[in-house]
């Protein structure tokens, strides 16, 4: 046990980033989360809902989904973060969208189900920048990646495979959702 | 407009009036591009004269055109080039065309030689109102102060200044709710049947005998969490339906290091109560930022 917490020690500490988009009907908010390696929130962010009009969506078209994500509401966040993290994290979903935060990469996630005696192979890659891996200790997992760099992409995997050693990775982004939506909620009443 | 053209050409052929007979010319000329002039001619003889006026001019007419015919025996040349100028349009008083020229076309024609020109010809005058009222005007709105309307999204949410710790920040826009959202619960979901083994589960009711005091034939296996940090957690509960657990930290203290226990949760059938079940060895040491 001495040796195992020594080990532990001689680790860096690793802070996880989370980023959340949410839509509800024409409102849109973000938040971005920073955990340490146990899930708990070291900093939180999000904006204010932003309501899009219909002028906005004639004036914006089809790009207008991908102005309000990037540009007004992960961009401006980005821009607010104070903590240290290696990636940010993001739903499966939003896996068009990927990018930079403040530098740094993210990596879309989603967990997987396989069927009793399936395993996932420890990194299988279904595109350039999209693949299926099996976390040491906890499910397999569906990743897309913000950069089709190869090298970076090894480390995005063993960055997950360590830091879920100790703690669920997906769950922090359900959290930030229902915070999103009671903060939202908070809002109209306020 | 065609009645009028046709009642100038009856009356150019009209063999009886004065100015008649031989000058076709005149009728092609008005059937043609020149039927938007307002053309009033006056023939003399001899000396020939030719008078040419426009009063109304449809377009601008850069070109010089020659509009005679016919006049081989009244006159010397019968052409007429009109000056090459821009006549604008809408111009109400007769426009100063300038006949610089006059030359034929085509071999003259000859009249009769019995044909005896009177000392004067009879001058018919008459205006030749085609197109009269044609303008040319730019349409003009009424004019209105233009808007620009500016779309920005990114204008709704200014920068914030300052540190973080205030819950809201004061400037509107990206908030900081770091303890607000510290105090939102940590959900864990069970880990699924197929990947626990049975050595798993015999541990989890040995802890439970040892721990809670629960008798392995009443002891029934709910569900296993992992990397739960019993520790520093303040609340937790367990949401049977649902195999999920809810849990809080304690915010009071922010230790260094905590570990992260695999967690069980175990009915006891006896009491039908159910029990978090922490493995004693199964745990990470975590350095805390």
């Amino acid at each position: 046990m001495a040796s195992q917490d020594r080990q532990v020690f001689l680790q860096a500490r690793k802070n996880v980033g989370y980023f959340c988009h949410l839509r509800l009907d024409e409102k849109h908010m973000g938040a971005i989360l920073v955990t340490n390696q146990i899930g708990v929130p070291l900093e939180f962010k999000y904006t204010e809902p932003v309501t899009t009009t219909k002028l906005h969506k004639i004036l914006y078209g089809s790009a207008l989904d991908r102005y309000v994500h990037e540009t007004v509401i992960r961009d401006r966040l980005a821009h607010e973060v104070r903590t240290e993290t290696d990636y940010f994290i993001v739903s499966y979903l939003d896996k068009d969208f990927l990018g930079q935060i403040a530098g740094k990469e993210m990596i879309a996630l989603q967990r997987l189900t396989m069927g009793s005696g399936e395993t996932a192979g420890p990194f299988t890659r279904l595109r350039d920048r999209e693949a299926i891996i099996q976390l040491d200790e906890g499910p397999a997992l569906r990743i897309a990646f913000s950069t089709a760099d190869d090298v970076i992409q090894h480390n995005m995997v063993t960055w997950l495979q360590e830091i879920s050693r100790t703690m669920d990775v997906l769950e922090p982004l359900e959290r930030v959702a229902n915070a999103l939506k009671a903060l939202c909620g908070d809002e109209k009443r306020g | 407009m065609w009645r009028r053209k046709a009642r100038l050409a009856d009356w150019l052929y009209d063999k009886n009036s004065a100015g008649q007979a031989e000058i076709p010319w005149l009728v092609r000329v008005l059937r043609g591009p020149l039927s938007s002039l307002l053309l009033r001619t006056r023939v003399q003889c001899p000396p020939i004269s030719i008078e040419a006026a426009v009063r109304e001019f449809v377009g601008i007419w850069t070109r010089s055109i020659a509009v005679l015919d016919g006049l081989g025996a009244v006159g010397p040349a019968p052409k007429i080039c009109f000056a090459d100028r821009e006549i604008p349009a809408q111009e109400s008083q007769p426009a100063k065309l300038e006949v610089r020229e006059v030359h034929p076309l085509r071999p003259a024609k000859t009249f009769k030689s019995n044909t005896t020109f009177p000392a004067k010809l009879p001058v018919r005058e008459q205006e030749l109102m085609i197109l009269p009222n044609i303008f040319s005007k730019l349409p003009q709105f009424p004019g209105r102060p233009l808007k620009s309307y500016a779309v920005s999204l990114l204008n709704r949410l200014p920068a914030v200044r300052g540190a973080v710790p205030p819950l809201v920040s004061p400037d509107s826009g990206v908030k900081s709710a770091v303890e607000k959202f510290s105090r939102f619960p940590h959900i864990r979901r069970s880990v699924e049947a197929n990947e626990i083994s049975r050595r798993e589960v015999d541990e989890f009711l040995n802890e439970a005998e040892v721990l809670k005091g629960i008798k392995r034939e009443n002891a029934e296996l709910m569900a296993i969490f992992r990397f739960v940090p019993v520790e520093i957690v303040s609340k937790i509960r367990f949401i049977e339906n649902k195999r999920t657990i809810l849990f809080t930290l304690r915010s009071d203290t922010k230790p260094q290091r905590t570990r992260v226990h695999d967690l069980a949760v175990v009915r006891d059938r006896s009491t039908t109560l159910s029990h978090f079940v922490p493995h004693r060895t199964k745990f990470r040491s975590v350095m805390l930022s």
